[in-house]
């Protein structure tokens, strides 16, 4: 166990720069994912960090020991991590057992060890039974414990994930995802994770590093990238379907709702108010988004301030079991995309009305370019 | 681990480019020296075996102004040429019968079809010569007899008989060349064509052979190339007034007193000409074919041709060419290995186990049985190990340099065994090396890493990197990961090209024949003095040793190791 450092690290393959400059801290016995579309780096960075890409920019440290850098690159088998594979990698000419005690035979550790830590190890997983079995007569979740307890048994002082659950089932997966996580809490090893799949993400990580051609995009705890993506890219990655350019139009300091100018596709003077762009200097420019899940649709007109209200016309819904997904065109040719409740019972056509309350709205100022 | 990265930056690439030189030294004096010394001994003049040689080009003179030589130039290009045509055609029916239309058990058809493939092309002549000799060939015997006939009917020892027996040995060859072609054409691109309108044999004939032209072009190429360089045919059927092949000159410049080295390995840079001429159309022809993108990933099986009563007209075919190529002959060796006397009358045989007896008992022929098997043993493995060290640093690592090794390592494939052997005689004729079995054995892993290194490569590919990734992350070294990991899981592959190596060298009889010694002698070179006597029925014997060697590692291979042995 032991933490992680990526200091300006870029991994060019010829012309191609895969990774530029990435930059991160991992502490000790944290589980760190890397999340982004395919593409972006996440996996060359993870295969970077075991020492099966050569960096060609920036240093890694592992607990502080510098494994790559200008002039150094110690090879993986000696940096002392250890890697689950997306496609498994369990070896087919091998038992379960062969597979799990490899890494303690090449360091030949006694045999009675051996055998104690693989046994350990498989019961960790749950395969305790199945150690004279051949990896092809596994399911694709065992296969994938079979990878796990052969990562675990080395000690290894970083445990590297490389979508490791992108091959299972839907149901299967979310299983592994809380066992993945159990096991972390119960071994406590540092951990970096790579995935695509955000709700992955949100479930098992410490932090969240989102990243985007080659380089981050913004790095939280899953709350903070949930409620606070900062950037467009991030937003839409984080399945935030509503998405307005818009412009501060006045915020007083007052602790009333500030307001913003939403100003896309000819929606000009659509005003709304907005908790975050209180003491945002007029005039400001940026992009408002809100969640699905957090534009209230009802029938009737609501009660109340009356802020941020819309009335308009359903034009899809779709009922996906436990929710219904609806766009909603307002009365001044806003488009919303809604989440309700199926009890609403809403179909296109149906005449609505849409309230967003002031501290739904998420605002990401556009850099000024 | 107070400082690993110091020991461990310098060490890898240490042992990697240690590991480099040696393949890359073992590659320089199996290969690289003896083609140089082809050209170097073209251009010498003297005894090769002593030091007194000296630069002079009367020997590559000879062969480029003669007109003996030159007209065996052109008729060895003419031969390989025929042979070619023919085998092609011939090859590309069976591919279609086999791939395309309803014949009944393709699958067993296909294997009696590849079988001559692990057969010996020598042996196969030997029996043609009991078969179809024109004074006491049983064919022309039993005919005459049956139909009173005062003329013998065919004669074997003839050009015609050299292509006959040529073309039965590279309808196989021709046959893997193009299969796959038809095998794996988009059958859409068939069905497009009937649904335009066009009936089985228009769609054949408009849009199949058209798309396979190039596969089959590539083939005939190859075939020629690999018929110019044979020896073992022509010299065994290579009868009176019969032209000479550039081949049989080379053995002749060698192993007729005097010998005259210079000149045979000026024959033979006559002979690389040629074959460079066959082989760069061969990758013109390849070219070409990789722009019709013909597979695809698709499973679909293709639209059988309906064949109707022609069906067993096709099986009929397929059987006819067995019977040729494998039956009859090897029924013929086996009758006249177990006759005393030539025979006359087919319905008046005497049976006697003598010659048996007297080839089994010979202490020369045991010497020869024993130094076959050492050298079917050691150089296959050798071969193999050295076609898995090259195909691993060429696909798997990014030392500089790994394309040169791969260059080395398929040139032998352009260079006829007969040749080869010249080039190594040059080179190593005045060091221990020469006239022992080791020279051999070199002589062997040089021809066959080609093969051998296809195979291994491809069996490579197949592995998934990150099988090997995850070794290394658990710890292990290179080193260890690919004998670990990587060899047993590609052991089906390095069984199937030990194998065919395997094969291919107790069969070998092109470059064994300039490089044997007395005390080295192998049962190919062996059965060819037998045939230089002109006693055939011990030939014939000496050849059936030989075969059951082959068959005795085949059944090994493929019952004990479970090797498939048709890719």
């Amino acid at each position: 166990m032991a933490s992680l450092t990526l200091q300006d690290v870029g991994v060019q393959y010829g012309d191609v720069a895969a990774v530029r400059g990435m930059s991160l801290d991992v502490e000790e016995g944290e589980f760190v994912t890397l999340l982004g579309p395919s593409g972006c780096g996440k996996t060359t960075i993870l295969r970077a960090i075991a020492g099966l890409e050569p960096c060609t920019g920036g240093q890694i440290r592992i607990g502080g020991e510098l494994v790559a850098g200008p002039g150094v690159h110690v090879p993986p088998e000696k940096r002392g991590v250890n890697m689950v594979f997306q496609t498994y990698a369990v070896w087919p000419h091998m038992s379960v057992f062969g597979n799990v005690a490899f890494g303690l035979k090449i360091r030949r550790r006694p045999r009675s060890e051996i055998r104690a830590k693989v046994k350990d190890a498989l019961e960790l997983v749950g395969l305790a039974a199945f150690s004279d079995r051949y990896a092809t007569q596994l399911s694709g979740g065992q296969q994938q414990r079979v990878a796990l307890a052969r990562a675990i048994v080395t000690e290894p002082r970083l445990l590297l994930f490389d979508e490791p659950l992108s091959n299972l089932d839907a149901g299967l997966r979310e299983q592994m995802r809380v066992e993945l996580r159990e096991l972390h809490s119960r071994i406590g090893k540092t951990a970096i994770y790579v995935t695509h799949d955000q709700s992955e993400a949100m479930v098992m990580s410490d932090r969240v590093v989102l990243m985007n051609g080659g380089d981050i995009e913004q790095v939280g705890t899953p709350r903070e990238l949930y409620e606070g993506p900062r950037t467009r890219f991030a937003a839409e990655f984080l399945g935030i379907p509503n998405l307005w350019p818009a412009r501060v139009v006045a915020g007083d300091g007052t602790g009333a709702p500030a307001v913003a100018e939403l100003g896309s596709d000819g929606v000009a003077g659509c005003r709304v108010a907005i908790d975050r762009v209180k003491g945002v200097e007029p005039g400001t420019r940026g992009i408002v988004a809100v969640r699905a899940e957090r534009v209230e649709v009802c029938r009737d007109r609501p009660g109340g301030s009356g802020v941020n209200v819309w009335d308009g016309t359903v034009e899809v819904a779709a009922y996906l079991g436990g929710r219904v997904e609806s766009r909603i065109r307002s009365s001044d040719d806003l488009v919303l995309r809604a989440e309700t409740k199926p009890s609403l019972e809403l179909v296109a056509g149906d005449p609505v009305f849409v309230v967003i309350p002031p501290d739904a709205f998420v605002w990401i100022p556009t850099p000024p370019s | 681990m107070t400082n690993p990265r110091r020991d461990t930056n310098r060490s890898t690439p240490v042992t990697s480019r240690l590991g480099m030189l040696v393949i890359l030294l073992a590659l320089t004096f199996l290969i690289l020296v003896p083609m140089v010394f082809i050209v170097v001994g073209a251009t010498q003049e003297g005894a090769a075996y002593t030091s007194g040689v000296t630069f002079s080009l009367d020997s590559l003179r000879t062969v480029f102004t003669t007109k003996a030589y030159l007209s065996s130039f052109a008729g060895t290009a003419l031969l390989s040429l025929s042979v070619a045509a023919l085998a092609v055609c011939v090859a590309s029916m069976f591919a279609w019968l086999l791939a395309r239309t309803n014949l009944p058990r393709r699958g067993l058809l296909e294997l009696i079809i590849l079988l001559p493939l692990f057969l010996s092309p020598f042996v196969g002549a030997i029996a043609w010569v009991t078969l179809a000799s024109r004074n006491s060939g049983i064919v022309n015997v039993t005919l005459g007899q049956v139909f009173g006939l005062s003329e013998p009917l065919v004669n074997i020892a003839s050009t015609g008989g050299v292509v006959w027996v040529m073309v039965m040995y590279f309808i196989p060859y021709g046959y893997i060349l193009i299969s796959p072609a038809l095998k794996n054409m988009d059958p859409s691109l068939e069905e497009a064509g009937y649904l335009c309108g066009a009936g089985p044999l228009s769609t054949t004939l408009r849009v199949t052979i058209p798309i396979v032209r190039p596969a089959v072009l590539s083939a005939f190429f190859l075939v020629a190339v690999i018929a110019a360089g044979v020896f073992s045919i022509p010299a065994v059927l290579g009868g009176q007034g019969g032209f000479t092949p550039l081949s049989v000159h080379i053995y002749r410049a060698i192993a007729r007193p005097p010998a005259n080295y210079p000149l045979a390995a000026a024959v033979g840079c006559a002979l690389l000409l040629l074959v460079f001429v066959g082989l760069h159309l061969y990758r013109r022809a390849v070219r070409a074919s990789s722009r019709f993108v013909t597979v695809t990933a698709r499973g679909f099986r293709p639209r059988l041709v309906d064949l109707g009563r022609l069906r067993y007209a096709g099986v009929a075919l397929c059987v006819g060419y067995a019977s040729l190529a494998i039956l009859l002959p090897y029924a013929a060796l086996v009758l006249v290995s177990i006759t005393p006397y030539t025979i006359t009358d087919l319905t008046k045989l005497t049976f006697t186990l003598g010659s048996f007896q007297e080839i089994l008992t010979s202490s020369r022929v045991l010497e020869a049985v024993k130094n076959t098997m050492l050298i079917g043993v050691v150089a296959p493995t050798a071969c193999v190990a050295l076609a898995v060290a090259v195909s691993y640093v060429v696909e798997r690592t990014r030392i500089r340099g790994r394309r040169a090794l791969e260059y080395l390592a398929v040139a032998p494939v352009a260079v006829p065994g007969i040749v080869f052997a010249v080039g190594m005689l040059w080179a190593y004729v005045r060091t221990p090396l020469y006239a022992t079995v080791w020279i051999l054995v070199a002589v062997f892993i040089a021809s066959y890493l080609p093969h051998a290194s296809r195979m291994t490569g491809s069996g490579l590919l197949q592995i998934d990197r990150v099988l090997e990734d995850a070794a290394t992350v658990c710890g292990a070294s290179r080193v260890k990961t690919l004998s670990k990991i990587t060899v047993p899981l590609s052991k089906p592959s390095l069984l199937s090209a030990w194998i065919f190596v395997f094969v291919l060298t107790v069969r070998e009889i092109n470059a064994a024949i300039v490089l044997y010694s007395p005390d080295t002698m192998v049962l190919s070179v062996l059965t060819w003095d037998y045939v230089e006597f002109g006693d055939f029925q011990m030939a014939a014997v000496a050849g059936l040793l030989q075969t059951a060697l082959l068959v005795l590692g085949l059944l090994v291979g493929r019952f004990v190791f479970r090797v498939r042995l048709m890719r």
